[in-house]
């Protein structure tokens, strides 16, 4: 798909708005998005000329409940939201690493739990790769399950991509994935999906794949989050 | 040409979603969920899955409403688009394409050769968009009324129209592109 005229990116745009682009047309066009206003132009021109077509749909009346339940789910959008202590880079940068922010965490849990003989217990904190910011936390309790859980504001998805959850133990040869998970919401995998025992130092990571998830046995879209597991 | 309801300011309540204002984000769901739930039921066809994936969609509105910008289209189109693209990446998903067969196919082409705009949520949209659209030959106002209303691909398309891929890409293209000549 070629962007370069303005009759191909009108043409691209009146596509993608209809959403009969293929996902890495799709894709190539939302990363265009950011830097090329014309394109944001003919995006937002199309939506609003094709929305009459929306009248080809009869109305349909919501469920009563509806509402509620999406009201139940609202956080704060980040705009709006000052940042909390998890989110503050500072925060994360007063830190000497990975150890201490897993020793707050171990701290909250203890302060948490009765103490009890301590099973086989791992964190990692996964960060984003340019400034650190955390956005998830990978805990695992040996002989129970892995927990994946948001931390800070929900990860931004553009329309169209997903999540997808990768680890790679200590001296794999290559990741394996835990499947796709949706922004802000926790996500609890069987110790069985993992390729090896759990153990320190190893690889998850948290990448942005097309809708469905990444078409090979590998990641093929950037890392969002990164972070080796420790032993606590 | 405003693209803004009459009674019910779009541009302002999505701005106030930004600002955290979830009362805004009422309004929206009290003036638009008929309509929206109605435009992803005839893409995901299950009742559900639909209010489900509503759901999903004000929480997209809400969380990206601070990347609406209101100096370059209406705020109603925006929201449309967040929540058509929340429909459509459901029936996507692998494993969860909806099989169509010929038949179900053929009824969806015959309803929509019909003249059937009949609801009343978007007089303004529908008023300046119909006469072009209806000005366009019947295979590419076919193929752009598929993709938008049913959430078809080019491949269903072709399959509901029976015609190679190629000539439904060329009658999307070239029909967009009559649109927009039309609607300037």
């Amino acid at each position: 798909m070629t962007l370069d005229t303005p009759e191909d990116r009108s043409g691209a745009a009146g596509e993608y708005v209809l959403a009969t682009l293929s996902a890495a047309e799709r894709a190539e066009v939302e990363s265009r998005l950011g830097s090329d206003a014309a394109l944001r132009r003919e995006v937002a021109y199309w939506q609003d000329r094709l929305l009459g077509l929306a009248a080809r749909a009869p109305a349909a009346e919501p469920s009563p409940g509806l509402w509620a339940r999406i009201e139940a789910r609202l956080g704060t959008p980040a705009a709006a939201r000052a940042p909390s202590l998890w989110e503050r880079l500072g925060f994360w940068q007063a830190l000497s690493g990975l150890a201490v922010a897993a020793s707050l965490v171990l701290a909250s849990l203890l302060v948490l739990r009765a103490p009890e003989p301590a099973p086989e217990r791992y964190l990692a904190v996964l960060q984003t790769p340019k400034d650190a910011r955390a956005g998830w936390l990978v805990q695992i309790e040996a002989g129970v399950a892995l927990k994946l859980v948001p931390v800070g504001a929900p990860t931004e998805v553009p329309a169209g991509r997903t999540l997808q959850f990768w680890t790679k133990p200590d001296g794999a040869t290559g990741p394996t994935s835990l499947g796709l998970v949706r922004a802000g919401q926790p996500v609890t995998v069987a110790l069985d999906k993992l390729p090896a025992r759990p153990g320190a130092a190893d690889l998850f990571e948290i990448t942005l794949e097309p809708e469905g998830g990444s078409p090979y046995d590998r990641p093929s879209g950037p890392i969002l989050y990164i972070g080796r597991t420790i032993r606590l | 040409m405003s693209q803004r309801g009459a009674d019910f300011d779009h541009e302002a309540a999505l701005l106030a979603c930004a600002r955290g204002e979830r009362a805004a984000l009422k309004q929206i769901y009290d003036r638009e969920a008929r309509w929206l739930l109605g435009v992803v039921l005839r893409i995901v066809r299950d009742r559900a899955t639909a209010e489900d994936v509503l759901q999903d969609a004000f929480l997209q509105v809400w969380r990206r409403a601070e990347t609406y910008r209101p100096d370059l289209g209406s705020a109603r189109g925006w929201i449309y688009t967040v929540v058509r693209h929340q429909a459509l990446s459901e029936v996507r998903k692998p494993g969860r394409e909806i099989a169509l067969d010929d038949e179900a196919m053929a009824a969806v082409v015959e309803h929509h050769s019909h003249n059937t705009w009949d609801s009343g949520g978007f007089t303004s949209e529908a008023a300046a968009l119909q006469p072009c659209l209806e000005a366009l030959d019947e295979p590419k106002r076919n193929s752009i009324v598929l993709a938008f209303v049913e959430g078809y691909t080019h491949d269903q398309i072709a399959k509901a129209l029976g015609t190679p891929l190629g000539t439904v890409k060329s009658w999307i293209r070239r029909g967009l592109q009559s649109l927009k000549e039309c609607l300037s």
